[in-house]
């Protein structure tokens, strides 16, 4: 699941997966509300997760602190990474205190990026 | 306008020592009297004191166990103490723990009573004054510390997004998608230069001075529109209501065009990010006082974040590292900025699905 308000960076991030040959099945969310109630609701739960922080209707902490609410054995088996472009050392140290987060990867997202933090995490 | 007199108090467990300062002084000063410390207290946190005068031999408590209280509670009183033991172990005790601005013997002369009270009133002034500009100051720097972390933000994640094309663009071998790429990052490059034109527009609209007139409405709404939305998505209802004496409320044009502008601005990229048609109906009232700008949103919510971002962003105290923000981060900057200029206030009221915001602007003539 690719959760980021820009489209080009959605873009970017699902062609990133498709050469790494990563997913069966790609769901792109313009809108974190929609990502979130589809997760809240089961709809689509996905192996990883590509996050963004900085989104106009919710943040990406914000979106992590709903989904803390989520019954556990539901999240534990999504592999969350938070992608972004901050160079902000508070977001940083946020998004390395919170459980839920693997890794924080910096935009823009590449196949070299994406290989090296998925085997860090022994995704691949 | 309030008096400006100087506000005194005086304590002094004599009756008749507050009676004469009374006599001498009720032409110039705005006098209040307490015999003990408990009525002082009261006397000071209900009016404006500038200055407390003290006797010191007191009953209860010494003129400087008081004065040593209230230099901690109310440090921008100045405070003197007046006495007929001028002794020096007194003397260094009523400056260092009373902290006391002037020390005046007991029966005093007038006219030193006079300088001392006014100096020690310029000192409060002067105090306050301080006290004020450094509010203001914390608050400009908070406001740049907002506008710095997220124009760091507006600037960097567009780079990131051409960066990226580029790199994909690179290992592409079909012309198509490289096209597609080149369309992308020129919309980045757009905006990257449209927040670089809003912060010189916010710039120059800082600078600007008020300038009431009388408003024309509709040609004011079509050229907001025409300037602040580009985009076919949403269409505009505006439906203008004027009371009588209407043609007496003025304002500044710019001003209230930035205010309208962005608000359509904001509904209409909002409507054009999430690829869905609305209609945003919009009530103007005008009367001679005011301006009433009404818009009802059902079930959508297209105008919900940035208003939202304008009261997490900038009306609440709380960490600005909290809050989301806005696509476009000057947007908002613009907005307040303008809004508050204009003395105006926006509301938010929820009722039945229906999201009320409502945007009131005061006349400002004089």
């Amino acid at each position: 699941m690719l959760v980021d308000d820009s489209s080009i960076d959605l873009m970017i991030n699902k062609r990133y997966i498709e050469k790494a040959e990563l997913a069966i099945e790609i769901q792109s969310f313009i809108s974190p509300i929609a990502a979130l109630s589809s997760l809240q609701n089961s709809l689509f739960i996905p192996d990883i997760l590509l996050l963004d922080i900085r989104m106009n209707e919710m943040d990406g902490f914000e979106f992590l602190s709903h989904l803390e609410k989520i019954p556990m054995e539901v999240i534990s088996k999504i592999n969350i990474y938070l992608v972004s472009s901050t160079l902000d050392s508070r977001d940083l140290n946020r998004a390395k205190s919170s459980s839920l987060v693997l890794d924080i990867i910096p935009k823009p997202l590449n196949l070299e990026k994406l290989l090296i933090y998925m085997s860090n995490n022994k995704l691949i | 306008m309030k008096s400006k007199k100087i506000k005194l108090l005086f304590i002094d467990d004599e009756q008749h020592n507050l009676d004469a300062l009374r006599a001498s002084y009720r032409r110039e000063w705005e006098i209040y009297t307490a015999t003990n410390g408990v009525d002082a207290d009261r006397i000071l946190s209900e009016f404006d004191i500038s200055v407390i005068l003290s006797d010191h031999m007191m009953p209860v408590k010494t003129g400087v166990e008081l004065l040593e209280e209230y230099a901690i509670k109310y440090p921008h009183v100045s405070r003197i103490l007046i006495t007929a033991h001028a002794e020096t172990p007194l003397i260094a005790k009523a400056i260092n723990k009373g902290k006391i601005n002037y020390f005046l013997e007991k029966p005093w002369n007038n006219e030193t009573l006079r300088q001392a009270v006014t100096s020690c009133h310029n000192i409060s002034l002067m105090s306050k004054e301080l006290k004020e500009k450094n509010e203001l100051l914390a608050k400009a720097y908070d406001d740049l510390s907002r506008f710095i972390y997220s124009a760091s933000h507006e600037m960097r994640s567009p780079l990131m997004s051409i960066l990226g094309m580029i790199e994909l663009a690179k290992e592409d071998k079909d012309i198509n998608s490289i096209f597609e790429y080149h369309e992308l990052m020129v919309k980045s490059v757009k905006d990257v230069d449209t927040f670089i034109q809003g912060i010189i527009e916010y710039y120059n609209n800082s600078k600007t001075e008020i300038e009431p007139q009388n408003i024309n409405f509709e040609d004011l709404i079509n050229e907001a529109l025409e300037e602040y939305v580009d985009d076919e998505n949403s269409k505009f209802n505006v439906i203008m209501q004027y009371e009588n004496g209407s043609e007496n409320f003025m304002c500044d044009p710019y001003k209230l065009k930035i205010v309208l502008g962005n608000l359509f601005h904001s509904a209409s990229e909002t409507c054009k990010k999430l690829e869905v048609e609305t209609d945003i109906d919009i009530k103007i009232n005008v009367s001679p006082i005011e301006a009433k700008i009404e818009i009802n949103e059902k079930e959508s919510s297209i105008l919900y974040s940035f208003i939202q971002n304008v009261f997490k962003f900038f009306f609440s105290s709380s960490n600005y590292r909290n809050t989301t923000t806005e696509s476009n981060v000057m947007s908002l900057f613009l907005f307040k900025d303008s809004l508050l200029k204009l003395n105006g206030n926006i509301n938010i009221a929820n009722n039945n699905n229906t999201t009320t915001y409502t945007i009131q602007i005061p006349s400002s003539n004089e």
